[in-house]
């Protein structure tokens, strides 16, 4: 550094702390689209169902496993990682379509407090029998080799296959916007989240509505559980984990708003990212923090309608 | 600990082993000071276990500590010579800040001029390490010092490397959370972080140097676990329940009380080498194996080289 003149050293300065900035903003908005696809799901069901669904969490660990299951069946195949993603998308929702034909619909309209003990125990339930099935070890999946290089963007080092997740996330959240406002069905799927009954009475088949719901959900559940192997370990736990945290970006954006979701998740990565910059040691503190003052001054959320 | 009440309550057991992590060891612990149950530990490193205001009769420890383990990677972080900033990572409850705190204190004695630029301190069980690397490297450390373990570590290290986290450092992280275990790298195969340096109370495969003891248990443990490659784990419980053995036939009964004073001192054989309860602390100071994490040819995963028995035993008491 002695010969470079005092100018040129700021500019590099400078450069360096931008793309240092530039990769913790992109850092945040990783964790932002995961937590998207895990907590869209959850904040459909509780919009369109008025269900709590706390065992989405478990949903999204199945689907973890099932991806793992099948990339031991398909081992020696390179590209074995994106039938497992299918795999374990459909696995699951054909999970949620048996939970909610044999018990589910049996909740709808009935008080929260039977609807939490019923889905707590369904955590319960899956978390055992994911441990029966699979161990209590750690488990892992390579990432697919397609994707598993990185590239240089503005000096950050951003891996391609965290860039694939963040195209996937804004990609659900337009299309479910696209479905919902401009379908047939979307509208249908409106009109049963403002008055089942009106819309029973008027002769459209509310259950099958409720259980497509259900099992598009626990599809979204199952993809997003698939597509986070990569990037971290499959252990038992990580159900009680992210529901945590899904609930965090469903509360601040608005329970039951698409859109309040997306901006929720995007909220919570960024706040995550800069306030381990600002208070390395205490990781949570700004989200909690957030999340407090977001419910002091409008407790149904940033998109959300007052109840 | 509700376990451990009912195991004591209602199965009448006279002793305890076991628990996995340093939250609920000193949990556990206490339920054994209040029945009088002597309880060995074979895991639990962090020192607030066995200090002067948690230490009571029954306790006893198998495993190593976070002092012992600092030490350790201290040693091996000074063997850089060239390494003048370290950072650390390491999950935030009781083990991370022990253990922490104790390569930080061993590193001030050995090499003082050594700086401790940063330390990220992500919850157990953090599901996105993505912020944490990334804020770390850009604080350009020349070497890590890491406390993760098990699946926090296969998460981390599935973030680290597609951000070239390693090729950053030269490779150059410790890990002294047992990262070194056939366990570990059979989890994460060919995505293990090669050229790392980890521990294990037992690498399980030795490539040199292998005690003839040690050969014998894991034949033996490999036909009774029926696995093609034995944990890296076993050989804690293995130890505890030994240990617990000796202890019940040099007091002659199955008395907690007995059993616990004769514990105190008493020397035990293992695969790996003799270990003794200290008499003042209950704790044996175990070393363990460290080396570098490399690819060996006949295995899909990484084999700890050359492993090295740390720190040596005149170190520590």
């Amino acid at each position: 550094m002695a010969g470079t003149s005092p100018a040129t050293t700021n500019t590099n300065r400078a450069a360096v702390a931008g793309s240092f900035l530039f990769s913790q903003f992109m850092g945040g908005f990783t964790t932002a689209m995961f937590l998207f696809l895990i907590a869209s799901g959850l904040s459909l069901v509780f919009g369109v169902m008025r269900v709590i669904n706390f065992a989405h969490g478990s949903f999204y660990m199945i689907g973890a496993y099932l991806a793992w299951q099948a990339v031991q069946w398909l081992h020696p195949t390179a590209e074995a990682f994106w039938p497992a993603v299918l795999f374990a998308a459909l696995g699951v929702a054909l999970l949620g379509a048996v939970v909610e034909r044999l018990f589910f619909r049996y909740l709808y309209g009935r008080e929260e407090l039977y609807q939490l003990l019923f889905t707590y125990a369904l955590v319960l339930i899956l978390g055992d029998a994911a441990k029966f099935l699979w161990g209590t070890g750690q488990l892992s999946v390579s990432a697919p080799p397609v994707l598993a290089g990185n590239v240089q963007i503005f000096g950050a080092t951003e891996p391609l296959y965290n860039l694939f997740v963040m195209a996937v996330g804004p990609a659900i959240a337009f299309g479910g916007w696209l479905v919902l406002n401009h379908t047939g069905v979307g509208r249908l799927v409106r009109a049963a989240s403002l008055d089942r009954e009106m819309l029973d009475a008027l002769g459209a088949n509310v259950g099958s509505i409720y259980t497509g719901m259900f099992v598009f959900s626990s599809f979204l559940a199952g993809l997003s559980g698939a597509l986070v192997t990569p990037i971290q370990s499959i252990v038992p736990g990580m159900d009680v984990l992210i529901i945590v945290q899904a609930f965090i970006v469903v509360v601040i954006g608005g329970m039951g708003s698409f859109w309040g979701t997306f901006w929720g998740s995007v909220i919570y990565g960024q706040v995550l990212s800069f306030g381990i910059l600002i208070f390395p040691g205490f990781s949570l503190f700004s989200v909690f923090t957030l999340v407090s003052t977001i419910h002091i001054v409008r407790p149904w959320g940033l998109f959300g309608r007052p109840l | 600990m509700r376990l451990a009440r009912e195991l004591i309550i209602k199965d009448n057991v006279d002793f305890l082993a076991g628990t996995l992590t340093s939250a609920e060891a000193p949990a556990v612990s206490t339920v054994a000071k209040e029945n009088k149950i002597v309880f060995i530990a074979p895991t639990s490193k962090s020192t607030i276990l066995t200090d002067p205001a948690h230490i009571h009769p029954y306790i006893f420890r198998v495993s190593s500590n976070t002092d012992v383990e600092g030490l350790a990677g201290a040693t091996l972080m000074t063997r850089w010579k060239d390494v003048k900033t370290v950072a650390t990572i390491a999950p935030d409850y009781a083990y991370g800040r022990d253990s922490i705190a104790a390569f930080k204190a061993s590193l001030n004695k050995l090499r003082p001029d050594i700086q401790i630029i940063d330390e990220q301190w992500p919850k157990l069980g953090e599901p996105d390490f993505t912020a944490f690397i990334t804020a770390q490297m850009g604080k350009k450390p020349d070497a890590v010092y890491c406390s993760l373990f098990a699946g926090d570590f296969v998460t981390f290290t599935k973030e680290a490397m597609p951000r070239d986290y390693f090729k950053a450092i030269d490779n150059r992280l410790i890990d002294g959370a047992e990262v070194g275990t056939t366990d570990e790298a059979q989890a994460l195969g060919a995505d293990y972080p090669y050229g790392v340096i980890s521990d294990s109370y037992d690498p399980v495969i030795f490539t040199g140097n292998e005690p003839p003891e040690h050969k014998k248990f894991i034949e033996d443990l490999k036909a009774f676990t029926k696995t093609k490659y034995a944990s890296g784990w076993s050989i804690v419980g293995y130890q505890s329940i030994y240990a617990l053995a000796d202890g019940i036939k040099k007091a002659g009964d199955t008395k907690s009380d007995d059993v616990a004073k004769a514990l105190l001192g008493m020397t035990f054989d293992t695969p790996v080498g003799k270990r003794t309860f200290s008499a003042k602390s209950h704790e044996t100071f175990a070393p363990e194996y460290w080396g570098v994490m490399a690819k060996e040819a006949a295995y899909p995963f990484a084999i700890m080289q050359n492993p090295e028995l740390l720190p040596p035993a005149t170190e520590t008491n």
